[in-house]
């Protein structure tokens, strides 16, 4: 063949490139690999909570929920989160049938209506624009991050700043956060929120301080109503494992291959 | 026809060029090394040491069993009515400081307050309980609020200012001619008024023709008809002070026509 030599030449090339960087990554791997091999051996995050030992799961019972918002409020003084409409880990949305109408109209507590009757950014309530209509079906769907089994965010984050704990909680670390954004677009529930002061992205954490502590998510312990429902799945006799057993449950926009991790009942075809 | 040779060994220049690109990789590595966290990688790819301290914030919501040490006597009467499932701190607040900052933690606005949650609202399910703003009688509505007829804390019993232990009514009554009509007049006038004139849904009772009077507190007691309230507050009447009351109600418009 008349290409013999030029053939030759350039696998040598190939070949010894390949070998060194092959080499390379072994030095670099190397460094990697203790941590991962040493990895979980006592209780980690905290002396009294192994993230091992458990899988948190959210239920929400929207037949249940009356729109009260004591769950938005408490969540946001809970967390320290901004109290104006616009910046919040959990809310809640009213679906609105009205009579001739084949889709739902929706507001929740960051409308400039409810905001208006509520009398302040600070204080959240929904106001009563239905009064005089004609509604044919009217319901109150809790919503919030959900904590995803595959979380399109972690996906994204360029730097490991959002990751899913070994308990199933989505996190986020915000000494590594770089404010991107990616993660606010990338999540199909529009569950994360940005920091403009910090310069970070935020996010639900179900109360991570006080789920390891042994104490329920703010938002599921000031629920008057137990709409918000909130366990171990470890557990087949946490008040979540029940929730999921005795009822028909469904997730939101299960086609987005997220594995959200909470379920719902009560709720149709216009949530997602 | 000019055939380029290639030459059999690999030229120097190569050589230097994959050195010096190796080298320029053991820095990157090197410093991206002494830039990571250590715990960085320890799990997975993020900070590990992130997770302690996200596990370690202090709760704020220190839930009813914290408020009860205290507090027994509105634990007591909270935990077995209506609102039990509804936290003290959903109404009173979080105060870390407290009690230690003197400061109280009693809502005053209680109509904002207590309308949070039962104000009827489209989307609101039904069986909760819901009043209608403008129509829910309130007896003098520059200054009455909820909780001046309803327990907070159980709000299913009337009249938290009177706070009759249950069954003083009765034991009033079967002890035999202490019943003051004025006085259990005075229950009846918080929602049918000062002068028993009636206020809005509320029907007048003064003029009331006692046996009209009696009958409709019978029909309330069997529960042939049906109001919460007005059974509960039959039911606690022994028949002696019904009586008496449909009496000072029949009078009540004869003896003042203004």
């Amino acid at each position: 063949m008349k290409n013999d030599k030029n053939t030759s030449g350039r696998r040598e090339f190939l070949c010894t490139t390949g070998k060194a960087l092959a080499g390379l990554g072994v030095i670099a791997g190397g460094g990697c690999l203790p941590g991962l091999v040493g990895a979980a051996t006592a209780s980690f995050p905290t002396p009294d909570y192994d993230w091992t030992k458990h899988r948190w799961a959210y239920g929400i019972d929207a037949t249940k929920c009356i729109g009260c918002l004591r769950c938005v409020e408490a969540c946001k003084a809970e967390n320290n989160v901004s109290a104006d409409a616009h910046h919040f880990r959990t809310w809640v949305e009213r679906y609105v049938y009205l009579e001739g109408e084949d889709r739902a109209r929706v507001d929740s507590h960051a409308d400039p209506q409810n905001i208006a009757a509520s009398g302040s950014e600070s204080e959240y309530r929904f106001d009563n624009r239905y009064k005089d209509a004609k509604v044919t079906k009217a319901f109150f769907v809790p919503k919030m991050c959900n904590h995803c089994t595959h979380p399109a965010c972690v996906h994204v984050c360029p730097v490991g700043a959002t990751f899913r704990a070994e308990d199933g909680v989505v996190l986020i670390d915000h000494d590594y956060c770089i404010g991107c954004r990616y993660c606010v677009q990338a999540c199909p529930y529009g569950a994360r929120f940005f920091l403009e002061e910090e310069g970070v992205s935020d996010k639900c954490t179900w109360c991570y301080h006080r789920i390891t502590k042994g104490l329920q998510p703010a938002c599921v312990e000031v629920c008057p109503t137990k709409a918000r429902i909130f366990g171990d799945l470890n557990d087949s006799s946490s008040p979540v494992s029940e929730f999921i057993r005795d009822n028909p449950v469904q997730v939101l926009k299960p086609e987005s291959g997220n594995g959200p991790m909470c379920f719902y009942v009560g709720i149709d075809k216009d949530v997602s | 026809m000019l055939r380029r040779t290639m030459p059999t060994r690999m030229p120097k220049h190569i050589f230097r060029l994959i050195g010096l690109l190796g080298g320029l990789l053991l820095l990157g590595l090197t410093t991206k090394s002494c830039l990571t966290d250590p715990s960085f990688y320890k799990f997975g790819h993020y900070r590990a040491d992130a997770v302690p301290e996200l596990a370690a914030g202090t709760p704020l919501f220190r839930g009813a069993a914290y408020c009860q040490t205290c507090h027994t006597d509105s634990n007591a009467v909270w935990s077995i009515g209506a609102h039990r499932t509804v936290q003290c701190e959903v109404c009173h607040g979080t105060d870390r400081e407290h009690p230690d900052d003197g400061k109280t933690l009693v809502p005053v606005d209680t109509i904002r307050l207590c309308t949070t949650c039962h104000e009827a609202i489209t989307g609101r399910p039904a069986r909760q309980p819901q009043i209608v703003l403008g129509e829910h009688p309130f007896p003098d509505e520059t200054t009455e609020q909820c909780h001046t007829c309803h327990d907070p804390h159980s709000p299913g019993d009337m009249e938290p200012d009177a706070a009759p232990p249950n069954g003083q009514i009765q034991d009033a009554s079967t002890s035999g001619a202490s019943i003051d009509p004025p006085a259990l007049a005075s229950k009846c006038a918080k929602c049918h008024g000062q002068q028993g004139q009636g206020v809005k849904k509320n029907p007048a009772l003064a003029g009331l023709e006692s046996a009209v009077f009696i009958e409709r507190m019978n029909l309330y007691k069997s529960g042939a008809r049906e109001h919460k309230m007005m059974a509960k507050f039959a039911r606690s009447l022994s028949d002696e002070e019904q009586v008496e009351l449909a009496r000072y109600y029949e009078r009540l418009t004869a003896n003042s026509p203004e």
